[in-house]
């Protein structure tokens, strides 16, 4: 059974980007971040992993960290797009923002954090079904990067919290990746 | 505030890096002296002239390597120029043999020469600069140039054919 | 018998060396640049030094600035952070999602060990290919919650520059009621 469902997943990875993202489009969780390629370019970062790969993912961590894969697996989606805006310049990216902020506030979501300061702008969003939280969305505007990150899927966080305490983990060095 | 210091740190971390480097040739020591130097430019970032952070910022960081340096051991300074390490400015990313000996050769004059030929001749600082961050006069900074290049190119002379 | 070390040499001496730096550095007028040329040519020692001189600038462009190495730039970024008071550090702030959501992808991604997996490797049936996939969906994981936790830091940042030290506790507290206005805490 495992290894179908790899096999299935590495199938689904295999579908071009777009597909991916058309498959995740009718969830409750998913933001349209809309169109900039023709601003600034191919993103230098553009991400997307579905529901399959996540719960593979999941799976795989399930015997050393089952809390955690626990959480992982009702992740139905990932997606981070990057844009350099350090040539064309900030304006597009803000105004793109602030219409994405538009539309997620008509449709429920919940700001959670709003920071402008001048050319830089945060925006955190958060969609609620009942107690249970069913999509993150962030949106970082600086004068290098435009930064937009959906996560869809259930996210507890009760469940998150404890968890939290029970892994005492420093941050800092928690990903070795270094993304500047 | 955050921000101004993010921009700060990618403007001057190399430099910062490369003349702690060069002093204390210790790459362990080299980066603790230089995240010093940040931490008092966090800590300051309110009083210092935005037009004056990098000589400020450079003559802190070498303020902090000749604390070190005054700290160890005096045989261990003659050590570590002997033994000098291959790495950071040492490294083999160097152009040519020439450079690598005269990377070397720079390591191993004494201050104040070396910093002022890393910061004039290396990091392209202006005479007033240089002066701001060793706190010498112009006219002194000109005469101690002069003095570590002539070194510098009687070494140069010993090796090349 | 001429002292070479008097110091009417060693004047001398001092005078030739600024002199030539003076040449290299551009600050000598044309005049007496040509006074300098003319004089080498009258004296080997001079000319020779010159020539040294300018060997010498010109191996100084072998000489480069040195990159920062990477865990001096990361511990360079965090020196901001070491500022903030316990409470408004992140896990505290953005508990509700962010930071969780990042130290679950750490827990779940650094358990993505290649002896926890515990699927057939490649020799007992799967492709070299499908492996290259799970490997690329685990590093793209990875970099996308490195993202996720530079904004959950970011914002922290921003906020408190923003507000200062006293009020950023009234702003961690709201954002605390309002999470547990939904029971999330």
């Amino acid at each position: 059974m495992k290894r179908i469902l790899i096999a299935l997943a590495c199938a689904f990875l295999a579908l071009p980007a777009v597909a991916q993202e058309e498959a995740l489009k009718d969830l409750p969780g998913f933001v349209d971040f809309g169109e900039m390629n023709s601003v600034y370019g191919e993103p230098k970062v553009n991400i997307s992993i579905g529901g399959a790969m996540l719960g593979f993912v999941a799976a795989m961590a399930r015997n050393s960290n089952p809390e955690a894969a626990a959480i992982f697996s009702k992740l139905k989606g990932v997606r981070v797009s990057v844009y350099n805006i350090e040539d064309v310049g900030a304006e597009a990216a803000l105004a793109q923002v602030n219409h994405v902020k538009g539309t997620l506030q008509g449709l429920n979501w919940s700001p959670v954090v709003q920071v402008n300061e001048d050319g830089e702008q945060i925006q955190i969003f958060m969609k609620f079904d009942g107690e249970i939280m069913n999509g993150l969305t962030l949106m970082v505007v600086d004068e290098e990067e435009a930064v937009f990150i959906n996560v869809i899927g259930e996210l507890d966080p009760n469940k998150l919290s404890a968890l939290m305490k029970k892994f005492d983990i420093d941050l800092d060095d928690a990903l070795d990746i270094d993304i500047n | 505030m955050s921000r101004e210091y993010r921009q700060w740190v990618v403007e001057y971390q190399d430099q910062a890096w490369t003349l702690a480097r060069y002093i204390l040739k210790d790459a362990s020591e080299a980066e603790d002296a230089t995240q010093e130097a940040f931490v008092k430019l966090w800590n300051n970032r309110n009083a210092i002239d935005r037009d004056r952070i990098k000589p400020w910022l450079m003559r802190v960081t070498r303020n902090h390597c000749l604390d070190r340096l005054r700290r160890r051991r005096p045989e261990q300074e003659f050590v570590e120029y002997q033994g000098v390490d291959n790495d950071g400015p040492l490294r083999g990313a160097e152009q040519s043999e020439l450079g690598a000996f005269l990377k070397s050769a720079i390591a191993a004059l004494k201050e104040p020469y070396r910093t002022l030929v890393v910061l004039r001749d290396v990091q392209q600082h202006s005479y007033e600069e240089v002066a701001g961050v060793t706190e010498l006069s112009l006219s002194q900074v000109k005469v101690y140039l002069h003095r570590a290049r002539k070194q510098l190119r009687e070494q140069l002379a010993e090796v090349r054919p | 018998m001429t002292d070479n070390n008097s110091p009417k040499n060693e004047h001398d001496r001092n005078h030739r060396e600024e002199q030539i730096n003076a040449l290299l550095e551009g600050e000598l007028d044309h005049d007496e640049s040509e006074a300098l040329k003319s004089a080498a040519n009258r004296d080997q020692e001079l000319a020779s030094a010159i020539v040294e001189a300018y060997q010498l600038q010109r191996a100084m462009e072998n000489v480069q600035l040195e990159k920062a190495p990477q865990s001096l730039r990361r511990r360079l970024k965090k020196i901001p952070q070491q500022d903030r008071p316990v409470f408004f550090q992140p896990r505290w702030a953005m508990a509700f999602a962010v930071v969780p959501l990042v130290i679950v992808s750490v827990l779940v991604l650094r358990s993505m060990e290649p002896s926890d997996i515990q699927v057939p490797t490649s020799s007992t049936g799967f492709s070299s290919a499908e492996m290259v996939m799970i490997e690329q969906a685990r590093a793209d994981l990875a970099v996308a919650f490195a993202y996720i936790d530079q904004v959950g830091v970011s914002t922290s940042l921003l906020i408190e520059a923003e507000i200062g030290g006293e009020m950023s506790d009234a702003v961690a507290g709201s954002i605390f009621r309002t999470i547990q206005g939904k029971k999330l805490l």
